[in-house]
């Protein structure tokens, strides 16, 4: 294994482990406050429990994702020194953002954790609300530097390196609106379904456990609406990359040649070296149609871009095609769960629906993870796209 | 920095694989934590309350609903 490859693969694995906590870190105290809001309104002692469970939870993970999101501050300077010394003046800033969001929802756990007889019931409710606003500011601030290296802003290219750096408006680059858009959604989705699939499932065994069923009543309450309205999400997040990142856009369709009414293939192989796709569901039009919004638009392939300059397009499409089969069921459940509550039926009693909830509960997580597959491996092999390679970037020293 | 990115582009760092060392330290380090966080996750929140205070505490489903 080279050494770059070996730094990559530290990388990826390290953000692969710090993004389930940093994304249950956004969801948790969501479920958190509406437990306790619901305790104060109906006095039922199980949505307490439930809301000091989640707090718990949102605890332990919260000190887990703070060491591994140390661990990634230090490897992006150890393992990146290069592009950490030209992107970090407009990177530091929503980083440093982020260092506020992140201590502010440390004080307000720390609040939330100990003040439940110390300060007012509404006191306390509010610092639940502010863990719950500052998770999820934390992760938008960490997106929107990761959607600068997609589409990188704010300075100008003199002699190949960056300079006149303005980190407000590499902050507000063409992607952060789309990529923190969805990664919120995500986050509210994969946990509140995590949360809900596992209480499905033990209801299965325990129909009439009130503890479960209040449980499961709140995680829908997040993760439905939040799968729901993910497509449109993804629709925006693949128009804007359709745009800006043309090549990452054909790799994530596995779309070789340039054409016009250009089919939207599901599943298949690419083959790099054919420039083909096997075994793919073809709908005409359908890629036209996505990227551009009309079924004749022209989509660059593949072929319009130096060989050097391909992410790998197996591994590409393959975690895209992942990615939106597991949304997919996830939008298919919620409709149902929607639908069974909808008619006031019970959907705690609801035993195929109880079923199908209980297989959900890592897609969220899955998904999100295939998601980040798309994003960084189809950036390749750019760390800053257009501008340095991620071969320029990796540290000299041999460990 | 100049001296480092003039070592970076000279080819030596693909036959080199130091890093291989780290990356696996943390792939094992982890692994471990995913295992002690899955089973005090288990331990703290997802087991139903065994309090005998809530062994009462049942809702029972509307029957035939399913």
């Amino acid at each position: 294994m080279s050494d770059l490859l070996a730094a990559r693969s530290q990388m990826a694995m390290s953000l692969a482990f710090h993004i389930i906590f940093a994304v249950v870190g956004i969801g948790l105290p969501v479920l958190m406050v509406i437990a306790e809001r619901r305790w104060q309104k109906t006095g039922d002692p199980i949505y307490l429990e439930l809301a000091k469970r989640w707090a718990k939870g949102t605890a332990i993970l919260f000190a887990v994702g703070a060491v591994s999101g140390t661990v990634l501050s230090f490897e992006l300077g150890l393992l990146w020194p290069a592009f950490m010394e030209a992107a970090g003046p407009i990177i530091g800033m929503p980083f440093s953002l982020e260092g506020f969001a992140f201590f502010t929802e440390a004080i307000f756990l720390g609040v939330y954790l100990y003040g439940w007889n110390r300060i007012t019931p509404r006191a306390h409710l509010w610092a639940g609300i502010l863990v719950a606003v500052s998770g999820a500011a934390s992760g938008v601030f960490v997106v929107i530097a990761n959607a600068w290296m997609n589409a990188p802003t704010g300075f100008e290219l003199v002699n190949g390196r960056i300079a006149n750096v303005d980190p407000i408006a590499g902050m507000m680059n063409p992607m952060a609106f789309q990529q923190t858009l969805h990664m919120t959604l995500a986050a509210l989705a994969a946990t509140g379904f995590a949360v809900a699939g596992i209480h499905a499932f033990l209801l299965l065994f325990d129909r009439d456990n009130a503890f479960h069923r209040r449980a499961l009543s709140i995680a829908l309450l997040v993760s439905a609406p939040a799968a729901l309205l993910q497509p449109v999400s993804g629709d925006l997040s693949a128009k804007a990359v359709a745009r800006l990142q043309p090549a990452k856009f054909a790799a994530m369709e596995a779309h070789f040649r340039t054409g016009t009414r250009v089919p939207l293939l599901i599943g298949g192989w690419p083959d790099m070296d054919k420039g083909e796709t096997a075994y793919a569901i073809r709908i005409p039009g359908g890629l036209s149609f996505l990227a551009f919004g009309d079924f004749d638009a022209e989509v660059k392939g593949l072929e319009e871009f130096p060989r050097g300059e391909w992410p790998h397009v197996p591994i590409v499409h393959t975690a895209f095609q992942i990615m939106v089969a597991l949304g997919t069921y996830l939008v298919l459940v919620s409709l149902w769960a929607a639908w069974v509550g909808w008619r006031r039926r019970d959907v705690g009693a609801d035993r195929r629906l109880l079923v199908a909830l209980a297989l959900a509960t890592p897609m969220g997580f899955i998904a999100i993870e295939a998601g980040w597959t798309v994003t960084e491996v189809g950036r390749q092999p750019w760390i800053i796209y257009g501008v340095m390679r991620t071969a320029d970037a990796v540290t000299p020293m041999p460990a | 920095m100049d001296h480092l990115r003039g070592d970076a582009h000279g080819g030596r760092r693909d036959a080199d694989a130091g890093l291989i060392y780290p990356f696996t330290a943390f792939t094992v380090l982890y692994c471990f934590l995913a295992v002690i966080v899955a089973w005090l996750l288990y331990r703290q929140i997802i087991r139903s309350p065994r309090g005998s205070e809530w062994t009462r505490l049942y809702a029972p489903a509307r029957r035939g609903d399913a």
